[in-house]
């Protein structure tokens, strides 16, 4: 039986052609397929490169759910491990437009996977000078405001 | 949510060179997403970054959102414990566990330890102990009832119990703290009391507070 292939358009104009069912974990697109079939999909937010790295995601857990029937412990086991190994992967600028991606396209498992990503990098960070330099955060406290919060965090009652 | 899908495939092929904004900015509703993943016991270092940031981590929904997440996770889940002289509610002490589990290191202990540290004891830690749940520690201080979030660091003083019929010096105060997930509120059950030996009578007068975390 031939499966039923859709078509990924980026930003770049770059066509991707996958499965149907590789496609419809993007709860975005299963909609637009029933909506609109037969028609190629355009991702205008999307660049080729972050594109192909959710399709990849995509396409491993798809074949996990496939093969696994049941998922016994040890494929999800290895499914989480591949997981963070591809997040692990990416670099911290990538990372950030794959966690949009995954927002933008509604992926529940991507998102998750790249938010913890991103929290960890966060949780990482010695201080809150670190956190904002690393993602572009602008204080707005002024020094009085800080040390109020220092003292808060010292005494709790 | 709003998601700004182009179906228009013909007409939109020319307007293709939108590309994704610029990396590491991080847009409001991921930052809700990203939060309550961050471990539970330097949550409160992250209150300094920004205005946003701070008003994130004290908002309610994150506190529950975050009771959520660290209830499901075992790596990210931390433990309060409170210890209370029964005797004497004013001697008491509060443990966290640590911040990662320790490695397991005997085969008779399959399931994750944790060291616990004394760090919440703070010095001056004045008042009574009530009650201690979902993360939030309830005190009082003869008349003034303050409940502390543990792991945010916020704190609330309850409007100060009155009394019509017991004089201010009396100190026969019983005060019980609970949750309430309908309206998802926190509730103080105060009680004053009093025996009088002449009318061989007790009285008592009670007030309820609430508030939202």
């Amino acid at each position: 039986m031939s499966k039923k292939m859709i078509v990924l358009k980026s930003s770049e104009g770059v066509s991707f052609v996958v499965e149907e069912a590789v496609a419809r974990q993007s709860k975005i697109i299963s909609f637009l397929v029933e909506e609109f079939p037969d028609r190629e999909l355009p991702l205008t937010n999307m660049t080729s490169e972050i594109l192909r790295k959710t399709i990849e995601y995509c396409k491993k857990h798809v074949v996990e759910d496939d093969g696994g029937g049941d998922s016994s412990s040890s494929s999800s086991g290895d499914l989480k491990e591949w997981d963070v190994k591809f997040v692990a992967e990416i670099d911290q600028p990538r990372l950030m437009d794959l966690l949009m991606a995954a927002n933008y396209l509604d992926i529940p498992s991507l998102l998750d996977v790249t938010c913890q990503k991103v929290a960890d990098t966060i949780a990482a960070c010695n201080d809150e000078k670190e956190i904002r330099a690393t993602f572009n955060i602008e204080n707005d406290f002024t020094e009085e405001e800080v040390e109020a919060i220092r003292m808060e965090n010292q005494y709790p009652i | 949510m709003s998601f700004s899908f182009r179906l228009a495939a013909a007409r939109d092929r020319k307007r293709s060179k939108t590309v994704v904004k610029p990396a590491w900015n991080l847009l409001d509703e991921l930052l809700m997403e990203i939060i309550p993943r961050l471990p539970a016991k330097s949550l409160m270092r992250f209150k300094c970054v920004s205005r946003l940031w701070h008003s994130l981590i004290t908002s309610r929904y994150l506190t529950n959102r975050f009771l959520k997440y660290s209830s499901s996770s075992v790596q990210r889940s931390r433990m309060l414990m409170s210890f209370v002289d029964s005797d004497e509610p004013y001697k008491y002490a509060l443990i966290s566990s640590s911040h990662d589990p320790v490695p397991l290191i005997s085969p008779f202990y399959p399931a994750p330890m944790y060291d616990l540290d004394q760090d919440l004891t703070m010095p001056r830690i004045g008042g009574c102990f009530v009650s201690a749940l979902r993360g939030l520690l309830c005190v009082r201080l003869l008349r003034s009832v303050r409940i502390c979030n543990l792991t945010t660091m916020q704190r609330v003083t309850l409007p100060i119990i009155t009394s019509r019929i017991v004089p201010e010096n009396n100190e026969n105060i019983w005060s019980y703290f609970g949750h309430e997930p309908v309206h998802d509120e926190y509730k103080v059950l105060s009680t004053v009391w009093e025996v009088s030996e002449e009318e061989k009578v007790v009285r008592s007068e009670h007030q309820m507070c609430g508030h939202e975390f």
